[in-house]
């Protein structure tokens, strides 16, 4: 921005600011990351923000191998996988359909097309907890029901239309409608305007909308622990398993560990997508 | 109640049947059985595994459906979805009052053949065996009979706070309390939680009213047995505990208090025997030379008990049919339940088994219990849903809940209290 | 910005609504007909299994004689108003400390954006060790010489949705962040430069020509975290367990707990349908400015 000749003197209170907030932000992965370092006897001993005494990966190598969830004493890696099987096709499809549905609702409207959108938002605020029995009923009766894919991966995906949808709904309408008119008098289609027009330009608001569902897919329990049996469970149902037990003891450094492994793909997910994260919001993603 | 019954049985046929379509599809392999529990860790899921390989001996492949979470809220709604979706389950770890219930559902199994084989009518209390039994037939097979009002006690602490014996009776739990907390330990670990607040209002209660009052309030919620004065006082009782449990324990789960106990930074708390299990895992013997244990104060003739069960599906082919009934059996059998209940800090339901390497509380337990059954001194627990289920047992929790946070009169309290379970009872 | 009016083509339109329609039926079926189940489940008599014997509003007469409920909507009010106030609040604020030309602008995106990518179980947790007066800030402060001070806002049941409230907002103001952001890179230089020459301050700069232009930002910060503090079920849980007491319960911890925990199905769903109405009530004023600026 323009104003920076007007902050010069803030400029190290800016920092400061910034710094603090970033201390504030850091703090509880600090926690995590070095209660998964250290032994049981050391957490009971020493203040949670004591550095561990040495590198212990004990808890690591016990989160991703051999803790017992469930049935089996195998830690998490398998259910890592299955969270991979599920969000990529997951993301993938309901980006998608957001892609074609913001499309259509900019440039091909009709009558009713805004009252529809408006009607789809309801599904941002949909309580979960709502979808549970009757989406059971509905998989049982389609025969899908326990299963990863499609099981699953159909729940989330309908229930991702309505934010995918918004993304690329306030994406597309910053490009200009006399382009497609113009395509249009060309002699160009449907799908040709979309993969002539629209998509060549679309990279960041992709960027934005998968992210987005990567994140919310693959950190949701609910639907996983309810719509998946035995060997098909995402890693969040593990991490729960594990955490949630009432009748034993917490190994805190196994729970944190393996809480940050799971972490560990989103996290990597952001920090090389982020800049077109940032980039693609600022190419006009959420602007009107 | 007639049309409620139709109607819910009606939705359970519907289930039933639309069941069916899936299941005959998988009649043709061998029967595989859906075991659903939340004994997700520690010693009982040890347990669980080994009840998996005593039925694969046996022919029957158990999926153990252990599902974490919420004292079973978790598992509960899992069991829904799958009804719904048409699978049914071989068990369900459902217990105590809720079994009845299901029972109205019309989904449950006759297991029959299971009790006969194994004499549950002869080698399982009476009163077990009325919570397993749905009009007049076995629906549901018990695992466990834990002890509710049960005071566990670091032995160090209460010699160096001068409290010469564990105590007997209320007036000396007080002075007792009083006197560690002079020594400057912590007197009462507990109150982390609604659940825990509840668990520990069950034996003050009891030694407040005795049997007789404990089974107007909870059993039979009359109105002017919870708006009465011994309400009132047992209140007040567990307001003189809640002042000696320190408020830095909120949100803490049981286990954490008793390892408190076992490490010797708490005197007391107060628990059901599943803190045996606890112990045990701490290597510290309850009964042994670190930690004691103590019927209540005042209900040593008593025993409030907790059974767990698991209820029984009817199943659509004859071979699943079967393999319930072995199901069942086996968890009734003496190899399973000495080597369950062990781990669990509990006693087996089977009275012919000698309890062989079991600790020195458990064996208490287990005299005590042959007592009470004598003297009428069997109550159940209303705190882990076997008095009561449902809308009144949440509102005894909700009163208890806001009374202990609260600045609530104990007056104020059990009016409420019979307020809300006055309500509760009209939504049945 | 207007769009001229649309020739109606006849094959492409009919496409369009083709592509259009997998949605429309979705939601149609999934959203807009679950929620009319879960309406006739609340006129019923539901237990621990869906009923069909119907009873018309007495499970509404129950829901608002609980003083569980009642204090479920005053958190839902506290934490949901304060929630998506203070982390667009945070995030904006981020947005526009970040914007004047930081050395590490990514390095700080990305500090502030993480606490996204951790699940709920994991950020209540931590948050739980950190507020906790026995090990956590309170501790750790006294033990920096301030023997008197204290934290212990988890335990206490009139300032525990607070607690709430601070780990949602960590959680969820990066993202905001990120939004904000890119909602000011899109303003238009040329606006802002004559502003400037005009002589306005930065502070009025902010409040006339910037903020304003934010508008469609706001509208989709305001969806998105309106949708999240909805979805806020599994932190608090993780958090405070709904506790102390259920001193911490909203809506949607009321609802499973009814449906699924207590056996009161019927209730649960009726709680279900009152939140989805408030929030509906809450959201429909901003679409309905939305749909006027799109016009």
């Amino acid at each position: 921005m323009h104003t920076k000749e007007f902050l010069r003197p803030g400029r190290f209170l800016l920092y400061g600011l910034l710094s603090l907030g970033a201390l504030f932000f850091l703090l509880p992965f600090y926690v995590m990351l070095v209660t998964a370092f250290k032994t049981m006897p050391e957490i009971y001993s020493s203040g949670i923000l004591a550095l561990p005494s040495h590198l212990n990966f004990s808890a690591w190598q016990h989160a991703w191998s051999s803790a017992t969830i469930g049935a089996a004493s195998e830690g998490i890696h398998g259910y890592f996988l299955n969270s991979f099987i599920l969000v990529i096709p997951a993301v993938i499809i309901s980006t998608a359909f957001g892609a074609f549905n913001g499309y259509v609702l900019t440039h091909w409207r009709f009558r009713g097309s805004n009252a529809f959108f408006y009607a789809l938002l309801l599904g941002t605020i949909i309580p979960f907890q709502i979808v549970l029995l009757p989406m059971a009923w509905v998989e049982g009766k389609m025969g899908i029901a326990g299963t990863l894919i499609p099981g699953l991966m159909l729940v989330h995906v309908i229930y991702g239309l309505a934010f995918t949808t918004l993304f690329f709904r306030n994406y597309y309408v910053g490009i200009p409608h006399d382009l497609v008119k113009a395509a249009r008098v060309d002699g160009a289609g449907f799908f040709r305007i979309f993969f002539r027009i629209m998509l060549p330009v679309s990279t960041p608001i992709i960027m934005v909308t998968a992210i987005w569902q990567f994140t919310m897919i693959w950190n949701n329990f609910l639907f996983g622990v309810v719509f998946t049996q035995g060997g098909q469970q995402p890693v969040t149902v593990a991490i729960n398993d594990l955490v949630d037990t009432v009748t034993s003891v917490h190994m805190w450094n196994v729970d944190m560990a393996a809480a940050t492994f799971a972490a560990l793909p989103t996290l990597v997910v952001y920090l090389i997508a982020g800049k077109y994260f940032v980039r693609g919001l600022t190419a006009g993603a959420v602007k009107g | 109640m007639k049309a409620l019954h139709k109607s819910v049985i009606s939705v359970g046929v519907a289930l039933a049947l639309s069941g069916g379509m899936a299941g005959t599809a998988m009649a043709a392999s061998a029967p595989n059985l859906s075991v659903i529990n939340w004994w997700t860790a520690g010693s009982e899921a040890k347990a669980m595994h080994v009840l998996v390989q005593m039925m694969k001996a046996k022919g029957v492949n158990i999926q153990n459906d252990a599902i974490a979470g919420g004292g079973g809220a978790q598992a509960r709604t899992i069991l829904k979805t799958r009804l719904m979706e048409g699978q049914i389950p071989g068990a369900a770890q459902i217990k105590g009052v809720e079994i009845q219930q299901w029972g109205h559902t019309g989904l449950l199994a006759n297991i029959d053949a299971a009790a006969q084989a194994e004499n549950w009518d002869k080698n399982v209390p009476a009163v077990i065996n009325d919570y397993m039994k749905y009009k007049g037939n076995y629906v549901a097979a018990p695992m466990d009979l834990h002890r509710l009002n049960w005071l566990w006690y670091n032995r160090a602490i209460l010699a160096k706070s001068g409290v010469k014996s564990a105590p007997q009776t209320w007036p000396e739990l007080m002075a007792a309390l009083a006197k560690v907390k002079a020594a400057g330990y912590i007197p009462m670990a507990g109150g982390g939680n609604g659940w825990m607040i509840a668990t520990e209002f069950d034996p003050i209660a009891l030694e407040t009213g005795g049997p007789a009052w404990y089974k107007d309030v909870f059993v039979k919620l009359d109105p002017k047995a919870i708006d009465s004065p011994t309400m009132v006082k047992a209140l007040e009782r567990l307001r003189e505990i809640e002042a000696y449990t320190p408020k830095s324990l909120a949100g803490r789960t049981w286990n954490f208090d008793t390892d408190l106990v076992a490490n010797g930074k708490a005197a007391f708390q107060i628990m059901g025997d599943w803190a045996n299990g606890q112990f045990e895992f701490l290597h510290v013997t309850p009964g042994g030379s670190k930690v004691g244990c103590v019927a209540f104060p005042g209900t040593a003739k008593e025993f409030i008990y907790n059974v767990d069960s698991f209820i029984f599906f009817r199943q659509h082919t004859a071979a699943k049919s079967a393999a319930e009934i072995k199901l069942a059996e086996t968890m009734v059998s003496p190899k399973f339940q000495l080597l369950f209940n062990k781990y669990k800090g509990s006693i087996p339901d089977l009275m012919n088994v000698s309890l062989k390497g079991y600790n020195a509380c458990q064996l208490k337990s287990r005299a005590q219990f042959l007592t009470a059954r004598k003297d009428n001194g069997l109550v159940p627990s209303f705190s882990q849903n076997m008095s009561t289920y449902g809308p009144p047992t949440g509102a005894f929790i909700d009163s208890l809940d806001k009374f202990y946070t609260s600045n609530e009169s104990p007056q104020e309290a059990a009016a409420a209290m019979a307020k809300r379970v006055e309500v509760a009872k009209s939504q049945d | 910005m207007s769009f001229a009016k649309m020739e109606l083509g006849g094959r492409d339109q009919i496409m369009a609504k083709l592509v259009l329609s997998p949605t429309f039926l979705a939601a149609v079926f999934f959203i807009y007909g679950f929620i009319l189940w879960t309406v006739w489940l609340s006129l019923t008599r539901s237990t621990i299994l869906p009923s069909n014997h119907f009873i018309g509003l007495a499970n509404y007469h129950d829901l608002f004689g609980s003083s569980r409920w009642w204090r479920s909507l005053i958190n839902l009010g506290i934490f949901g108003g304060l929630y998506i106030f203070i982390s667009m609040g945070v995030g904006l604020g981020l947005a526009i400390l970040l914007d004047q030309r930081i050395k590490g602008e990514r390095l700080f995106q990305v500090i502030f954006l993480y606490p996204m990518a951790l699940s709920a179980v994991v950020t209540g947790v931590a948050w739980r060790w950190l507020l906790d007066p026995g090990f956590g800030m309170q501790a750790i402060v006294r033990s920096w010489g301030f023997p008197h001070f204290t934290f212990a806002w988890i335990d206490n049941p009139k300032m525990a949705i607070y607690t709430v409230v601070i780990a949602a907002v960590w959680q969820t103001s990066g993202f905001m962040m990120a939004i904000f952001l890119a909602g000011l890179r899109g303003v238009s230089t040329d606006i802002v430069k004559a502003a400037q020459i005009d002589g306005a301050s930065t502070l009025r700069i902010y409040q006339r020509v910037i903020l304003p232009s934010l508008a469609p930002t706001f509208f989709v910060a305001l969806v998105l975290t309106v949708g999240l503090a909805v979805k806020s079920f599994g932190l608090i849980i993780a958090l405070t367990g709904g506790g102390p007491g259920y001193s911490t319960n909203v809506p949607s911890i009321f609802m499973y707990v009814f449906s699924f925990q207590r056996g009161e199905m019927g209730v649960g769903a009726a709680s279900a349908l009152v939140m989805l109405i408030i929030m509906m009530i809450f959201a429909v004023p901003f679409l309905y400015l939305d749909s006027r600026r799109q016009a």
